[in-house]
């Protein structure tokens, strides 16, 4: 086989592939670094789980999440509003207060809007909407 | 030693005495570059799709109204986003002309194919700057990115083993993802049954996941009901299995038999994901398609491998008590070589067991007979089976000899055959670091080996 530029290059190539991926999980990396998979996302069965969402009322009596059960939100924005919730729920939790987190976009969605959190098993949440909801702040 | 490692990976690829990335090459590289063809058109296909509604990227016009919820990950972080329309129409937009690119002249110019991967990786990079990497594409975005490495030109058998071996490389990449994660989830069950919580061993265990996609994305799938009103170990076991195939893909890579086979059950495993627990890897089946289930180092059709690999295997076994003649050949001047043979001189020496110098007319023969182990610095053993000579070398060689003579490296003999590369790779650093002697100083083998000593 001609040692030429790919018979270094591939073998190596899959190599750091895999030691990059593998930062995250040793502790060296705080996320996954793109475009290398951290393979152990996904590895473990879900237990109960908690999560963060916003309650929006309407004046027309409407009562809805902004992220649980809309199914109007495109992959994008549930993407993108998760990770904003995301930050004003841990935010809260850890400080009590929203501190710097810019949360105008969710006021102006309803009437009143408040930041709760979820907590259940995942199957009774699914099968018959059986979840606890905590009010952490209202928002509007 | 990288230089070590790097040889045994590519001397893996020799099977029974011959590379599948050096022989019938102008046939492979031939099936090889139609599958380039046909991956560079889904890439365009792809980069269509960008525009298409619905489709499983975020739609485009979603992307322009997005600027306030970029969350940039590194790839992406110098956009200006004060002009992110025009920065976002120029992504989508180099994505789909360099896709175009692509399918005319990917053979005729490593810059295409650059400026494909470039495109493609920062669409991707640009959609996953909403809180959430987007997994999906990974492997397609790689697999362009080791084409890059392809030669421009064809005709030489060089340039066509090039070919072989960035296929070989995106195959290496692809099962190793597999099995890295299959790797995972059985460490995530045992770190979950150790912790006292569920794991995937639990009857549920497929319901929870089915559930958590469905919580998060609000949707229901296929099977969802079903799963979630008949909760069983039937699940559980199905969730198993299909970890199973993951880890095992490290089994396949030095395996081409069984690349097609194993691109079967990769697309099964994913079919079984979306029609029960959601996420859909479509890009991922292209790529494992394109690259293992019509594999061009694969022969045959598909169910041939029920003749030539489980039945060969089997034969295998059988073998073991048919006493097929075979031959040792050892280098006469290596030390480690000539205590390998006083080690299994302590053994009853098996009646068919014949023992030659690699120094000697008759490996000459083998040598011209299979020019792929002319590199190979090892024991090597020829069996005489009824359908021809087998092969074995390196650790290969050295644990099925001794699995012939003690029951104890029968066992070790199974585990290496599983991840052959983790003893081939001991066995070379271990042989790249031996002592050589002098060819009128070989020491003299012992008697027991002189019995079945041949020239």
């Amino acid at each position: 086989m001609n040692k030429n530029f790919t018979y270094y290059f591939i073998p190596a190539f899959i190599l750091l592939y895999f030691v990059i991926a593998a930062l995250p999980i040793v502790g060296i990396l705080k996320g996954e670094f793109f475009p290398f998979f951290s393979f152990k996302l996904y590895s473990k069965i879900p237990n109960d789980f908690s999560a963060y969402d916003l309650l929006i009322y309407r004046g027309d009596g409407e009562e809805k999440f902004l992220l649980h059960q809309n199914s109007h939100l495109d992959a994008l924005r549930r993407k993108g509003f998760k990770r904003q919730v995301n930050l004003l729920g841990s935010q809260f939790e850890k400080t009590n207060s929203l501190g710097s987190v810019d949360y105008s976009e969710f006021v102006s969605m309803g009437d009143s809007v408040f930041l709760v959190k979820l907590s259940g098993d995942y199957i009774q949440a699914v099968k018959h909407d059986d979840y606890q909801m905590t009010v952490l702040k209202k928002l509007k | 030693m990288i230089g070590t490692l790097v040889k045994t990976f590519w001397q893996s690829t020799i099977i029974n005495g011959r590379s599948f990335l050096t022989h019938d090459l102008a046939e492979r590289q031939k099936r090889s570059k139609l599958l380039i063809h046909i991956f560079y058109f889904i890439t365009l296909v792809t980069s269509i799709q960008v525009f298409a509604s619905p489709s499983q990227f975020p739609e485009w016009n979603s992307i322009l109204d997005s600027a306030r919820l970029f969350a940039p990950i590194w790839s992406v972080g110098f956009l200006p986003v004060e002009y992110w329309e025009t920065c976002v129409q120029i992504i989508l937009l180099s994505f789909l002309t360099c896709s175009f690119l692509g399918v005319v002249w990917w053979d005729k110019s490593r810059l295409v194919r650059v400026a494909v991967f470039l495109s493609m990786f920062f669409y991707v990079s640009l959609i996953s700057s909403f809180g959430k990497i987007d997994h999906v594409t990974h492997m397609m975005m790689l697999s362009l990115f080791l084409l890059i490495f392809l030669p421009n030109e064809d005709q030489t058998d060089a340039a066509k083993a090039e070919y072989l071996k960035v296929i070989f490389g995106i195959q290496t990449l692809v099962l190793l993802s597999y099995f890295t994660s299959g790797f995972f989830k059985f460490y995530g069950i045992l770190d979950q049954e150790l912790a006292g919580l569920n794991s995937a061993l639990s009857p549920d265990s497929m319901a929870q996941n089915l559930s958590k996609t469905s919580f998060a994305h609000s949707k229901e799938y296929f099977f969802s009901s079903f799963v979630l009103d008949n909760s069983s170990f039937v699940f559980s076991l199905l969730l198993i299995v299909g970890y199973c195939v993951e880890l095992f893909s490290i089994y396949i890579i030095f395996k081409p038999q069984l690349h097609k086979i194993w691109g079967l059950l990769l697309i099964g495993l994913h079919a079984g994901i979306l029609l029960s627990v959601g996420p859909n890897f479509h890009f991922q089946i292209i790529t494992v398609g394109i690259f293992l289930l019509f594999s061009p180092f694969g022969e045959g059709h598909i169910t041939s491998i029920f003749s030539t690999s489980f039945l060969a295997n089997s034969k295998e076994s059988m073998g073991a008590k048919k006493k097929n003649e075979f031959i040792v050949y050892y280098d006469g001047e290596c030390l480690m070589c000539n205590r390998f043979l006083q080690f299994i001189s302590k053994f009853a020496l098996p009646s068919e067991m014949r023992i030659c110098k690699i120094q000697s007319d008759r490996f000459q023969q083998v040598l011209a007979d299979h020019p792929d182990l002319a590199a190979v610095d090892s024991i090597i053993v020829v069996e005489k089976r009824e359908e021809g000579a087998f092969i074995r070398i390196k650790a290969s060689a050295v644990l099925w000899v001794l699995a012939k003579m003690t029951k104890g490296y029968a066992l070790l003999n199974f585990g290496h055959r599983l991840a052959p590369y983790l003893g081939n790779s001991i066995y070379d650093l271990v042989a790249a670091n031996r002592t050589k002697t002098d060819p009128d100083n070989c020491p003299i083998p012992p008697e027991g080996i002189r019995k079945v000593l041949v020239n």
